[in-house]
C-alpha cells in the first residue's frame, strides 16, 4: 500500500481502526516473499537432473558404468518416496494442501527416475517382454495412484498424458506404427475414445465427491482432445454423405458441455465450447459458400464472418456479465 | 496524453491494493466492499479466458472488412496496392480504438488490443510500401534507421496513450535497433564503441524509469522497461552476443581470433547477473533479483559455449542437483521469515490458480521425454499432451 492510498484511507470513516493497524503494521515491516524464485529453482534443478540422468543412462547403456547410474537412479528415486512418505499429509477424499513446494517436486523427482527406470529396465532385459502395452501401462498406474494418494495435479496431467500414449499403442498394433502407414481412421476413434473417458472422469469425479478439484485437470484435456477428434473425424470423412454427424456430435457434446461451463461458472471452458462450435458452425457454411460456387459467395463468406464475429463477441460480454451477475 | 479515465486508473490502483490488503486478511470484506462503492471503476475489463477470445474474434472481424473492402476495390488501377491504401485501413482500425475505448471504455479487453496491433502493423506496412516504393533510391541512411526510427516514434505514442506494455517494449527495442543500424554517425570506430553505447543508452533508460515511478498511470510499462533494459543491457556486454554481432559487423582476419578487451566482456557476461542478484536481495526490488536469476543462464551458457569442462549431460545432472541443493538449504533457511524475506506465498494470484498453470507446464515439459523405451512409444506420444494445451 503506498503513502496516497494510506492517507486517504485513514480519513475514510468506516475503515476500522484495526484494519488501519494492520494496514500500517505491513507498511513498516515489509515482508518480500521468494516464493515464486524457489519455486522456479526447483523446477529447473528436477527438470536438468532427471534430463541429465536420461541422457546419461542412454550414453552409458553398453558399459559397465550403467550399473551403478542405475543404481543411483534408483536410489534417487526412492529417496524421493521416502521423504514423501514421511512429511505426507493424510489422505483425504477433499483437496489436501501440501506441505510446501519442496515436496512437489520431490514427489515429480521420484516419479521421473521411476519412469526412467522402468523405461531402462524395459530397454535393456525387455522386463516386459515385447507387451509394449504393458511398458507404458505400469507407469500409467503408478501415476495416477501417485496422484490421488498425493493429491499432485502435475503428475495426475502426466498420467493423463501416458494415457493417451498407452492407448494408442494397444489399439494400433506396433508393426504398423513402425512401418509408418498407419490407419488414420483408428487414429481418430482411439482419441475421440480417450476423450471421451476424460469428459466421463471429470463428471465422476465431482459425482462421486472423490478429489473434486481434479475435474479440471480432465475436462481441460477432455475438451480439447474431444472436439479436435471430430473436427478431424468430419474432414476425414469430407466427401461422404454422413460426414455431417461428426458435426451433430460435436454440437451436442457442446451443448451439454456449455450448460456444464455455465453450472460451474467457467470461463475457461465456456470459451473453449463457444470457439469450438464457432470452428464447426463456420466450417457447414463455409462449405455452403463454396457449394454455391459464384463470386458473389466471397462476399457473402466476408459478410459472415464480420457479422458472425460482432455477434460471437457481444455473445461472450454477455455471457461474462451473467456468470459474474449469479 | 493517456486516452483513459484518470480518476478510474486512480480507483482501480486503489480497489487492486485494497484486494490484496484483503487477501492478507488486513481489511474485512465488507470494508473493501464499501470502498469499491466509494471508488468505482467503469472500464470494461473482461478476465483473461474472454480477452483472449475477444482479441481472436477482433482480428477475424478486421482482417475479413480489409478484405471484403479490398475486395469491393480491387478493379482499381494500383489502388490496393498502393501505401496510401494502407494508410487508410491502418487509420480506420485506430479510429475504430478510439471510439471503442472513449465511448464504451474497453479497457484491455481484447478489442482494443486487436485494434491497436491492427492499426499499428497497417500504419508500419504503409510506411515501408512507402520507403521501398516511392523513395527507392533517395536513401541517405540504412533502410532499417528509417523503420526503427518509425516503429520507435509510433510505438512510443501508442505507449503514451493507451499505457501498453507491449507497446512500450516495442519503442525500447527499436530505439536500440535504431542505434545499431545507425552506428555509421558515429564514425570508423562505431562498431567498437556499439556495446558500449548500448550499455549506456540502457542505463540511461532504466534510471529514467526509476525516476518516473510517480507516474502510477503508466506503471506496468516502466516496469516491462527496466527489465528489457537490464537484459538489453547485460546482452550487449556478452561475450558471446559481442563476437558474433562484430563478427557480422565486420568479417575478422584470421579464424579464431580473441576479441580486443575480451577480460572486460568476460568480467560482464559472469558479473552482471550476480550484481543486479545482489542489488535485487538488497533493495528487494523484484525485478532486479528475476532478471539477475534469468541472466545466470545465459552466463552458464555463454561460457559453455567456448570452454567444455565436462559433457552435457553431466553438467545437466550437476546443475540441477545443485539448484535443488540450494532451493533445499534456503526454504530450510526461511522456515521463519529472516532479515525481511519469507518463504511463504501471500499474494497468490487467483485466476493463475483457477487455470492451474503449473500443472500444465509440468505436464506439458515432463511427457514426452524419459518415459519407456523407444519401441513403445513411436506414436502418438505427442497429440495428448502437445496439441492441446498450449492453444489458450
Amino acid at each position: 500500500m503506498n503513502a496516497e492510498h494510506y492517507d486517504k484511507l485513514k480519513e475514510e470513516d468506516f475503515i476500522s481502526a484495526t484494519s488501519i493497524e494492520n494496514i500500517r503494521m505491513r507498511r513498516q515491516s515489509p515482508l518480500f516473499s521468494l516464493h515464486w524464485e524457489l519455486k522456479t529453482l526447483l523446477y529447473l534443478g528436477v527438470m536438468l537432473l532427471s534430463t541429465g540422468l536420461g541422457i546419461l543412462i542412454y550414453k552409458n547403456i553398453d558399459t559397465i558404468g550403467h550399473q551403478v547410474i542405475l543404481a543411483i537412479i534408483a536410489a534417487i528415486s526412492i529417496g524421493c518416496f521416502a521423504y514423501c512418505l514421511k512429511h505426507r499429509p493424510p489422505f483425504s477424499r477433499e483437496k489436501v494442501k501440501s506441505p510446501n513446494s519442496l515436496f512437489d517436486y520431490l514427489l515429480l523427482l521420484g516419479c521421473l527416475s521411476f519412469l526412467t527406470f522402468v523405461g531402462y529396465l524395459q530397454f535393456q532385459y525387455t522386463v516386459f517382454g515385447t507387451n509394449y502395452g504393458m511398458a507404458t501401462f505400469i507407469p500409467m498406474l503408478l501415476l495416477f495412484f501417485v496422484a490421488y494418494e498425493f493429491d499432485h495435479l502435475g503428475i495426475l496431467s502426466m498420467g493423463i498424458t501416458n494415457l493417451a500414449i498407452w492407448m494408442g499403442v494397444s489399439v494400433t498394433p506396433a508393426q504398423l506404427l513402425s512401418s509408418g502407414n498407419f490407419d488414420n481412421e483408428t487414429v481418430i476413434y482411439t482419441y475421440l475414445v480417450l476423450g471421451s473417458i476424460l469428459l466421463l472422469a471429470g463428471q465422476l469425479t465431482e459425482y462421486f465427491n472423490f478429489k473434486k478439484h481434479f475435474r479440471f485437470s480432465y475436462l481441460h484435456f477432455g475438451i480439447h482432445i474431444s472436439f479436435i477428434s471430430l473436427l478431424f473425424g468430419y474432414f476425414n470423412h469430407y466427401s461422404s454423405s454422413l460426414s455431417f454427424v461428426w458435426l451433430v456430435v460435436l454440437f451436442a457434446l457442446a451443448f451439454y458441455l456449455y450448460t456444464d461451463a455455465r453450472k460451474h461458472k467457467s470461463f475457461y471452458f465456456l470459451l473453449l465450447v463457444v470457439l469450438y462450435s464457432y470452428i464447426g458452425f463456420s466450417i457447414i457454411m463455409v462449405r455452403g459458400f463454396i457449394a454455391i460456387n459464384d463470386i458473389g459467395a466471397i462476399y457473402l463468406c466476408c459478410l459472415y464472418f464480420i457479422g458472425s464475429a460482432i455477434a460471437l463477441i457481444r455473445l461472450l460480454i454477455y455471457l461474462n456479465k451473467q456468470i459474474k451477475a449469479s | 496524453m493517456i486516452i483513459y479515465n484518470k480518476t478510474w486508473l486512480k480507483n482501480l490502483d486503489l480497489q487492486n491494493q485494497l484486494k490484496r490488503a484483503q487477501r492478507l486478511g488486513d481489511i474485512t470484506a465488507e470494508e473493501l466492499k464499501h470502498m469499491e462503492e466509494k471508488y468505482p471503476v467503469g472500464f470494461y475489463m473482461p478476465n483473461i479466458f474472454i480477452r483472449a477470445g475477444l482479441f481472436i474474434l477482433t482480428q477475424i472481424i478486421t482482417s475479413f472488412a480489409g478484405g471484403l473492402l479490398s475486395l469491393i476495390l480491387s478493379s482499381m488501377d494500383d489502388l490496393i496496392t498502393s501505401p496510401g491504401y494502407w494508410l487508410f485501413l491502418g487509420l480506420v482500425s485506430y479510429i475504430a480504438l478510439e471510439l471503442i475505448v472513449q465511448r464504451l471504455h474497453h479497457f484491455r479487453s481484447g478489442v482494443d488490443d486487436g485494434l491497436m496491433w491492427t492499426a499499428a502493423g497497417l500504419i508500419v506496412s504503409a510506411f515501408i510500401g512507402y520507403l521501398s516504393i516511392t523513395q527507392r533510391n533517395g536513401l541517405s541512411a540504412p533502410f532499417e534507421s528509417y523503420l526503427f526510427g518509425f516503429t520507435l516514434v509510433l510505438a512510443g505514442y501508442f505507449t503514451l496513450r493507451f499505457a501498453d506494455m507491449l507497446m512500450a517494449i516495442v519503442s525500447f527495442l527499436s530505439l536500440i535497433l535504431f542505434l545499431f543500424f545507425s552506428r555509421e554517425i558515429f564514425g570508423l570506430y562505431a562498431a567498437a564503441i556499439l556495446p558500449f553505447l548500448i550499455i549506456l543508452l540502457s542505463a540511461g533508460v532504466y534510471f529514467l524509469c526509476v525516476y518516473c515511478k510517480k507516474y502510477k498511470d503508466y506503471e506496468n510499462c516502466l516496469t516491462a522497461l527496466q527489465v528489457f533494459c537490464l537484459l538489453v543491457g547485460y546482452a550487449a556486454g556478452n561475450y558471446f552476443v559481442v563476437k558474433e554481432m562484430g563478427s557480422m559487423i565486420n568479417p575478422p582476419s584470421r579464424e579464431g581470433e580473441g576479441l580486443p578487451l575480451g577480460w572486460f566482456f568476460w568480467a560482464w557476461t559472469i558479473v552482471v547477473p550476480f550484481v543486479y542478484i545482489t542489488l535485487g536481495l538488497k533493495r528487494k526490488d523484484v525485478i532486479l533479483l528475476r532478471s539477475g536469476l534469468i541472466l545466470i543462464a545465459a552466463a552458464a551458457f555463454t561460457f559453455r559455449n567456448y570452454y567444455h569442462i565436462m559433457p552435457i549431460e553431466g553438467a545437466l545432472s550437476l546443475v540441477g542437483g545443485v539448484l535443488l541443493a540450494i532451493s533445499y538449504g534456503v526454504i530450510h533457511y526461511l522456515k521463519t521469515p529472516k532479515k525481511g524475506f519469507t518463504y511463504e506465498e501471500f499474494d497468490d494470484d487467483q485466476l493463475m490458480d483457477k487455470i492451474k498453470v503449473e500443472s500444465l507446464i509440468v505436464s506439458e515439459t515432463f511427457s514426452g521425454p524419459s518415459v519407456a523405451p523407444e519401441g513403445s512409444r513411436m506414436g502418438g506420444g505427442s497429440f495428448g499432451g502437445g496439441g492441446s494445451s498450449a492453444d489458450f
